[in-house]
């Protein structure tokens, strides 16, 4: 309040100061400083959000408040020179005058006053239920009881109905048919793009897989044919000097072998673990038949060390494979 | 009378006639609409009219004015132009040949419609017109609310309203177990139904309403109406309320004084 107030005595003088320049003047010269527009307009704008804020006080028939305010805007009208400024004050003057009948109305003369409060509360007597948990309600019997006590009161034409019922309005169904062949075939596009890359890449994975593990058997019955068909010890045929990693994964391709019956793994008179390939596809199944062993191998980088120490290993039996960039 | 109403106004509706020429309009629009009906078989204007009446009867079922528009384009179709004779025919037959309804023009400046009001006056003894329970429950709000905004001078800010309705376990921000949504009911339903007018109030934000009595209570009931059941509530004269018997004293002594 304090900054408004000190706002509008600054109004004046400067109001005051355009009046020793002459009136006409001030009308045919419309410029203005921006900042000083800029002051204008903050102060109504202040003025009006505390007239909304006082709004009660000033509609009260007993205060005097909005006579006040009609002086006030009177005083922040004098410096104005500019449309968008006096848009402001007739904004501000149509609250004024918005709150001025709302005063009016509320302004009651008679004698015997109208509480709409009060009139609710004798409804709620009249039609509420007597139940003492039901205060300030009124139930549907109430409602309906009211009705019927209100209906000479009306002028209402009776509903007009058919004595033996209507036809009931048919529901027309237009919208599936043009938008669901939009939405499949969108969807279509979606589904399709993704599921086929999704199975490209897939086939792909599978089938580096597949082609390392038959480059596997390769060297497998390569190192046998060499070897003049004598198993050849395990270990010496899946370590890489070179990589840890590339070992594992030689671990990994050797059981696809063992597990599809390509190769099998026995223990020799050492009690060392040897490979061999399985040469024939019936005996395959045969042996097979016979033994079907499921071992978890574990293979620690220590114990990988410590292998390629024991063997003396310095070459990979199964060449080391370019890692793949990816 | 609203009879003649259409006639006149008809006038203004045609593109043809001249805007300016007032008085020849009457004539014009007259002779346009009897030209149309002398287009058609003396069969085909009874079927007209006789199409008209029903659908009036079965739109007011809904209780929501009728619009001229709807009316020419289900029933009239082609013979729109002579909407005003046979609107007129077709309010005679509601209102003196069978069932003592009268045909209302809605003053409105936007379109043209029509309500259907009973001409019989109501006592409590005729016992043969029945509301349904639904009917009678919304009528006995619709009541509460026309007695609160006359009783209150005529107009009633909304928040007073809904701070009123709410003493009565009636909550407009809450479903209630016999209205549902009350603030749709009495700001959509009331109004559309022209029970209510529900006026915006200029420069207020949030927006604040000014609620009024709509043209279908005006001609449905009157202010002496509602004070007696005002009166009956609080067991009071209703000469001991002075501004609004001054009011209604006001609004009966000029010819269209409710309006």
């Amino acid at each position: 309040m304090n900054s408004v107030k000190s706002n509008q005595t600054n109004g004046r003088d400067e109001a005051e100061d355009d009046e020793v320049v002459g009136e006409n003047m001030d009308i045919l010269q419309p410029q203005q400083k921006e900042s000083e527009r800029r002051q204008i307009r903050q102060r109504y704008r202040d003025f009006i959000e505390d007239m909304q804020k006082t709004q009660h006080d000033l509609i009260n028939p007993e205060s005097d408040a909005i006579n006040e305010r009609l002086r006030e805007v009177d005083e922040l009208y004098k410096p104005v020179r500019t449309a968008r400024e006096a848009a402001l004050d007739s904004c501000a003057l149509a609250m004024i005058a918005n709150y001025g009948r709302q005063k009016a109305q509320a302004l009651h003369t008679e004698f015997v006053k109208f509480q709409p409060v009060e009139f609710a509360e004798k409804l709620v007597n009249l039609f509420g239920s007597s139940g003492a948990g039901d205060m300030g309600n009124i139930p549907f019997e109430g409602w309906v009881q009211m009705g019927e006590n209100i209906r000479p009161y009306f002028n209402r034409s009776p509903a007009f109905h058919f004595m033996a019922g209507s036809f009931e309005k048919e529901v027309q169904k237009r919208r599936p048919t043009p938008k669901e062949p939009k939405d499949k075939s969108s969807k279509d596009e979606k589904d399709t793009v993704p599921t086929q890359l999704r199975s490209f890449e897939e086939q792909q994975k599978n089938e580096a897989t597949t082609a390392e593990v038959e480059r596997v058997l390769a060297q497998l019955q390569k190192y046998y044919e060499e070897s003049e068909k004598n198993p050849i010890c395990f270990f010496e045929f899946i370590l890489n000097p070179h990589s840890f990693g590339q070992t594992i994964e030689n671990l990994f391709y050797s059981s696809f072998l063992i597990r599809d019956g390509y190769a099998k793994i026995f223990i020799d008179e050492d009690g060392l673990p040897v490979i061999e390939p399985v040469e024939k596809p019936e005996e395959e199944t045969a042996h097979e038949k016979q033994k079907h062993h499921q071992t978890v191998v574990t293979l620690t980088p220590q114990e990988w060390k410590e292998l390629l120490k024991v063997y003396e290993i310095k070459t990979p039996m199964i060449p080391t494979r370019t890692v793949e960039p990816n | 009378m609203p009879k003649a109403k259409p006639r006149r106004q008809e006038a203004d509706d045609d593109a043809s006639s001249a805007a300016s020429q007032t008085s020849f309009s009457q004539t014009q629009s007259n002779t346009q609409a009897e030209r149309a009906m002398a287009g058609m078989e003396p069969a085909e204007q009874e079927r007209r009219t006789n199409d008209l009446v029903q659908y009036l009867l079965i739109m007011d079922q809904r209780k929501v004015p009728i619009k001229k528009l709807d009316i020419n384009k289900q029933v009239l179709k082609e013979h729109s132009k002579a909407f005003p004779i046979i609107m007129r025919s077709a309010s005679d037959k509601l209102s003196k040949v069978s069932v003592g309804l009268k045909v209302i023009e809605m003053q409105d400046n936007k379109q043209k419609s029509y309500i259907l009001v009973n001409e019989i006056e109501q006592t409590s003894e005729s016992q043969h017109l029945r509301w349904s329970d639904e009917e009678k429950s919304k009528m006995g709000l619709v009541m509460v609310i026309l007695s609160l905004v006359f009783m209150n001078g005529n107009t009633m800010k909304d928040s007073l309203l809904w701070h009123t309705l709410k003493k009565m376990g009636v909550d407009h921000e809450h479903q209630h177990e016999v209205f549902g949504d009350v603030k749709k009911l009495v700001m959509t339903e009331f109004v559309r139904q022209g029970y209510l007018e529900c006026i915006k109030q200029p420069n207020s934000d949030p927006p604040a309403f000014d609620f009024k009595w709509g043209q279908r209570s005006k001609q449905e009931t009157t202010k002496r109406k509602v004070l007696q059941f005002v009166c009956k509530v609080y067991e009071k004269e209703p000469q001991q309320w002075t501004s609004q018997w001054q009011d209604l004293l006001q609004s009966e002594g000029t010819p269209n004084g409710n309006a």
